[in-house]
């Protein structure tokens, strides 16, 4: 069989159609960052000034500069760390449970698509005064290594996790569970020798997303982590205090790790590998 | 020595579908076949052997085990969709069964290439389910069922979507691979070629409940109900509305002489297959004149259809059909000849046959 062939009347609009929105797309995700990163690597002088300019005329590291010096910074970055690596690692676990048993139907679909949309629906900062004084009941409040605050981002990222893991694991046909159980397979088997590998591509994207929203959450770290700061709440106060170029460029900087772990992982994204299960 | 026996086994869903009070007795080493229309409770039955799904009532015996034992070392089962492992070689999906079992690997890696020669995959063992063909892949899920040795191998539409000329060939490999291997074989599928080809014992299920149960030669000429003897037999059966008529029964609007037990004037049905329907007068004493409207040449013989000659204004064309060994022009009228004793009579009512 070959491709139905459409003549060039309707081929080369549409072809110039495709290229048009995608241009548009494009410029509206790469505008932003080109003058984030104009900002970044100009004097202030230049940022304020009237007209302004779209190409940098004064080129300098100096804002950069102006972010290694702090001090903090280091232990910022550290801590920006752990919380999402340790996060995001919780939300998938906890997640990948919550969604298999979704994915499973029955009650736990119900209740499980209640539970998460409702986390969801919640706006996050109206517990974020009782979730401190828990934290702070269990000596988890403003710790040094902000091991509070990734509870809360495990907790936030759940409902992520769940919703990227569900439609993998309903991708997994019954019947190869059921091929297993009769291999003589526990159901706990079952889950880590078959459906878990199965879904090991989208175990990545749900720990990716995981990852990036906590790297970026900033109420949470705000209200929690009042002196052992993680990022965004440092760049606030650089924003607050005034300070557009070094907090352009610590943005810019922010941005690296959030990229690294897209590229590392992208390729193993994917929902589950259920091809050539069947016939 | 039987195998296995099902008693009175229920099991309905919501739906409406499933099996109703279902009783069974499958020999060691025979050959069964579950055949029936989608819905019919075929493949509920073998969930349930299987121990995939619990009956609402009813037992489920196997030989020389207590009720309600881990039916899994016994079992293996061969799924309408194979179910395969995707992210395992097709080594590892058929020694999965084995490593659970902590066999050690030399045995392993011996009864996994017995298994796959046995089956005739003879290559492609290192590769995924996604890097294998259909037939293939057909071959590893048979293997995996095969190489942890068990009594009873059950098999759901096994060969269902593949090509019709691997079909065949699969077909015949399977049965020679149970004859070879001794194992009982149930084997559920609603092609009835298939299951006629297959089976040592064939069961026709209809609406949860088995229909009949026999050798495929007994069913095809000996069917029990009207339901049967429609759906086995490719072209399908010839049925007419027929009424016993003094010592005659009617048949077509045309009287034939022949004794029956039934009532007069008993409403019946009249079944005649189309190979027992001949061009030629030395097959039989009663005869039929068929209006013929197409002839399809199908290789090894001409299938016939028509209509019931002479056509009567006091009722609707009767549609019929006849296989011959020679071409028969369509637009004509011809006479077939038939054996009495080859019509399959029905109470219409009941669905029974009567003899």
């Amino acid at each position: 069989m070959s491709a139905p062939v459409r003549s060039d009347r309707i081929e080369r609009p549409l072809a110039v159609m495709r290229i048009a929105l995608s241009a548009a797309v494009i410029a509206a995700a790469v505008v932003p960052l080109y003058l984030l990163a104009k900002q970044a690597l100009t004097p202030e002088l230049e940022t304020f000034a009237w007209p302004p300019a779209w190409l940098p005329r004064d080129l300098t590291l100096r804002n950069f500069a102006a972010v290694f010096a702090v001090g903090e910074l280091r232990g910022a970055i550290v801590r920006s760390l752990c919380v999402g690596a340790i996060s995001a690692a919780g939300a998938t676990v906890l997640g990948a449970m919550l969604a298999y048993a979704m994915a499973r139907g029955g009650a736990a679909q119900r209740v499980g698509f209640a539970a998460v949309s409702g986390v969801r629906l919640l706006p996050m900062i109206a517990v974020a005064i009782p979730a401190g004084i828990m934290l702070a009941s269990l000596g988890l409040y403003d710790t040094p290594g902000a091991l509070g605050l990734a509870v809360i981002h495990c907790a936030i990222a759940i409902p992520t996790a769940a919703l990227t893991l569900y439609a993998a694991f309903a991708a997994v046909p019954r019947e190869i569970e059921e091929a297993a159980w009769l291999d003589g397979a526990s159901p706990v088997r079952v889950f880590f020798a078959i459906d878990l590998p199965i879904v090991r591509g989208a175990l990545s994207a749900a720990f990716v997303l995981c990852f990036i929203l906590s790297w970026d959450e900033f109420g949470f770290a705000l209200l929690l982590q009042q002196t052992n700061r993680t990022l965004p709440p440092l760049l606030y106060y650089y924003t607050v205090f005034g300070n557009v170029g070094p907090a352009s460029a610590l943005a810019l900087l922010m941005m690296i790790p959030a990229v690294c772990v897209v590229i590392a992982l992208g390729p193993a994204m994917r929902t589950a590998m259920v091809t050539g299960s069947s016939r | 020595m039987d195998a296995l026996i099902v008693r009175n086994l229920t099991r309905i869903f919501p739906s409406g579908g499933g099996v109703r009070d279902v009783s069974l007795t499958i020999s060691s080493g025979e050959f069964l076949v579950l055949l029936g229309p989608s819905g019919c409770g075929k493949s509920t039955l073998l969930r349930l052997i299987a121990g995939l799904d619990e009956p609402d009532s009813g037992a489920i015996e196997f030989a020389g085990a207590p009720t309600g034992a881990e039916p899994s070392a016994r079992i293996a089962m061969v799924f309408q969709n194979l179910a395969l492992y995707p992210h395992m070689t097709a080594f590892e999906n058929i020694a999965f069964g084995l490593r659970l079992r902590k066999v050690p690997s030399a045995e392993i890696d011996r009864r996994v290439r017995q298994a796959a020669a046995k089956v005739g995959l003879n290559s492609g063992l290192d590769r995924r389910p996604a890097e294998l063909s259909g037939g293939e892949r057909q071959r590893v899920a048979l293997a995996r069922a095969l190489v942890r040795e068990p009594e009873i191998v059950l098999m759901d539409e096994a060969l269902g979507s593949l090509d019709a000329r691997l079909r065949a060939a699969l077909r015949i490999e399977l049965k020679i691979l149970q004859r070879a291997t001794g194992r009982t074989f149930v084997y559920v599928t609603h092609d009835q070629v298939e299951a006629l080809a297959m089976a040592d014992r064939l069961a026709v299920m209809r609406n949860g409940q088995i229909e009949q149960i026999g050798p495929p030669e007994e069913i095809f000429n000996h069917p029990e109900t009207e339901f049967v003897a429609s759906f086995v037999g490719d072209p399908a059966i010839n049925f007419f509305a027929a009424q016993k008529a003094g010592d005659d029964i009617e048949i077509a609007g045309i009287r034939y002489p022949m004794a029956i037990a039934a009532s007069s004037g008993a409403a019946l049905r009249a079944g005649i297959r189309p190979a027992d329907l001949s061009i030629d007068s030395t097959q039989g004493a009663f005869a039929i004149d068929i209006a013929i409207e197409s002839v399809e040449f199908s290789g090894a013989s001409f299938i016939v259809r028509g209509t019931v000659a002479p056509e009567r204004a006091d009722r609707h064309k009767i549609p019929i059909c006849a296989v011959t060994s020679r071409r028969v022009a369509p637009g004509q009228t011809r006479r077939f000849f038939f054996d009495p004793a080859k019509i399959h009579l029905f109470d219409a009512a009941s669905g029974r046959r009567l003899d």
